[in-house]
């Protein structure tokens, strides 16, 4: 599959605050990429830089294979973003909906049509909401009638800044129903930033995790961060949780601080029995809240509350019938100290 | 106290069989207002938009030199005008001094920098989400501007409101560049002026009921043309 994005060494920076690192990143064409992270972790940055509204300070975007510098412009066209915090025009739905095909020329008639199109695809009728003046909507109705606005263009990328962060169930069910179709009827790539990983997992052909500015692995990864401090003779690093159980980790690499470590879901094991651990595991009893499918692994993931920190194992589908997990459960997980890998961030290192 | 009430019955009783005389100064007034009020915002509304829209060097040194306008007394801009225009002034030729015109040009100055200060201000308040919200969706240069300009319309509105507030009311520049000439240049405040000097309240009542009324009219007309907008 052809890259839209290829990233290299691309940087952003808020005056002096260093806000992005990305030292490579490729987006494929034609799918539904995830990204996620805390809040903070440069997402919507990215988002910006990947709409052409922001330059990056430095590195090199490449946008269809070739370099973007110089066509910004004609590259707006191409793609779309949904801003974190969306905003209508003072008008009614229908001219926020017809204000883009307006700009690129399109005819009265067919701006008709993909109006009505565009409002279809986010579940509300024409008749009811077109002539709606601005203000008359509601939080998840205003979400809808954005991204309907976006929907309506037929963009070739469309990027989603949190788009269920603020809505009801329905409208994110919505919302994802509309994505999956932009892109089964015009192939149009679409990248998401989400807190909401279980949603996500149900819409991306892949995803992306973020942290401090920078991109680590598949966005599954748990990241702990706590109170890390030096313990006994080995350099050895803990973290103590609220509950009173202990994390161990091998001390960071040089130049890493020791302050957020990041765990692989597929480096957990996941047991119903409280297992002794063997020397140099970790082993955590929690409780399980919430089981989803992986749609990029094909695996199950088991999202867990351990005294206050939550963490995501990975498994396969056989083991989860063979253990008749169930949400409320109370499982062991045990990892590795080696699995635990401490991250650097912008501004900590 | 009971003078004031005698002369509003008497004003209403005026109002109702109003000469000729008292008519050419409603008509004065309603000429002038809108001659200043075209001039104010064909250039008021351009200027105000540049000064709240772009970044340029000086910008906060001309807001702040719009502000200390907005406090300009009428009476200084009668005489820095009748200055230019009398007779002996660089544009004396012109003939301007006690004629409609030569008044408009007052008021205009008078106004402007309402105009100036309140678009600019709106221009500068407009929601910050709007110039990014317009690049998502392809809109560059002057469109969106035009857009910009079109989200504050109420607030322009208002400016216009405000600025025809301060030109409708005023005597000092009436009174000044117009010479309150009977059956030329007299309008309705500088007849209130004269006629309260006179001793006559009830006429001056009634002129001041005729000049409330026309601003009424107007807000109407405004408030009809915003629910339209809305809609
Ligand atoms: N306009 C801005 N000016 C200064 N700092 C900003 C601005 N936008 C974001 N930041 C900073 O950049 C970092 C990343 O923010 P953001 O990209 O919004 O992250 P996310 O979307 O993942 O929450 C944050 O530390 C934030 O404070
Ligand atoms: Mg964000």
């Amino acid at each position: 599959m052809k890259n839209i994005y290829s990233l290299r060494a691309v940087t952003h920076s808020y005056g002096e605050h260093h806000t992005l690192d990305v030292e490579s990143l490729d987006i494929p064409e034609g799918g539904v990429t995830g990204l996620t992270g805390p809040n903070g972790s440069g997402k919507s940055t990215l988002l910006k830089i990947l709409a052409f509204l922001q330059p990056p300070r430095s590195g090199k975007l490449l946008f269809g294979g070739e370099p973007s510098s110089g066509r910004e412009r004609e590259i707006r066209r191409d793609v779309t973003l949904l801003l974190q915090d969306p905003f209508l025009l003072r008008r009614t739905v229908f001219e926020n909906i017809a204000y883009g095909l307006k700009l690129r020329g399109i005819s009265r008639a067919e701006t008709e049509t993909r109006v009505r199109d565009a409002m279809a695809r986010v579940g509300m009728a024409t008749e009811d909401f077109a002539p709606r003046p601005w203000f008359r909507l509601s939080g998840g109705e205003a979400q809808r009638v954005s991204l309907a606005v976006r929907l309506a263009l037929r963009p070739r990328v469309l990027l989603l800044d949190e788009p269920t962060a603020n809505v009801d169930e329905a409208s994110a069910i919505l919302i994802k129903e509309a994505v999956v179709r932009a892109r089964r009827d015009w192939g149009t790539t679409i990248v998401i930033a989400s807190h909401d990983l279980a949603w996500l997992h149900d819409v991306a052909t892949e995803i992306v995790g973020m942290y401090g500015g920078r991109v680590v692995g598949d966005g599954a990864a748990n990241l702990i961060r706590g109170d890390w401090r030096i313990e006994g003779p080995e350099d050895r690093y803990v973290s103590i949780m609220l509950d009173g159980f202990k994390i161990t980790a091998d001390a960071p690499q040089p130049g890493i601080l020791a302050k957020c470590a990041a765990l692989s879901p597929s480096d957990i094991n996941v047991t119903v029995s409280p297992a002794a651990s063997p020397d140099g595991h970790n082993s955590i009893s929690c409780t399980l809240t919430q089981m989803s499918m992986e749609r990029t692994t094909g695996s199950i993931l088991c999202a867990t509350d351990c005294g206050g920190i939550s963490l995501k194992a990975r498994i396969s589908p056989d083991l989860a019938r063979e253990l008749k997990l169930c949400p409320g459960m109370r499982l062991t997980l045990s990892f590795p100290r080696e699995a635990l890998k401490f991250i650097s961030s912008l501004g900590s290192v | 106290m009971n003078y004031i009430t005698e002369g509003f019955f008497q004003a209403i009783g005026l109002i109702l069989s109003m000469d000729e005389e008292t008519w050419q100064a409603v008509g004065v007034t309603v000429r002038l207002t809108v001659m200043s009020m075209a001039a104010t915002l064909s250039v008021g509304l351009p200027l105000g938009f540049l000064l709240g829209y772009f970044d340029f060097p000086g910008k906060r040194g001309a807001h702040m030199v719009v502000d200390t306008l907005l406090a300009l007394p009428t009476v200084v801009v009668g005489l820095v005008v009748y200055a230019f225009i009398s007779n002996r002034g660089p544009l004396g030729d012109l003939r301007l001094l006690f004629t409609i015109r030569g008044m408009a040009i007052g008021q205009t100055i008078l106004a402007l920098p309402i105009v100036i200060a309140l678009t600019a201000n709106a221009v500068e308040c407009l929601d910050g989400r709007l110039r990014m919200t317009l690049a998502t969706l392809g809109a560059g240069g002057w469109r969106m501007a035009a857009t910009s300009l079109r989200e504050c319309r109420f607030a322009l509105m208002a400016a216009a409101v405000t600025a025809y507030g301060r030109v409708v009311a005023e005597v000092g520049v009436s009174m000044m560049l117009g010479g309150n000439i009977k059956w030329h240049t007299r309008t309705i405040t500088t007849a209130i002026t004269l006629e309260t000097g006179k001793g006559d309240f009830a006429l001056g009542i009634a002129l001041g009921i005729l000049l409330l009324a026309i601003s009424f009219a107007l807000n109407a007309g405004l408030s009809f043309l915003k629910r339209r907008a809305d809609a």
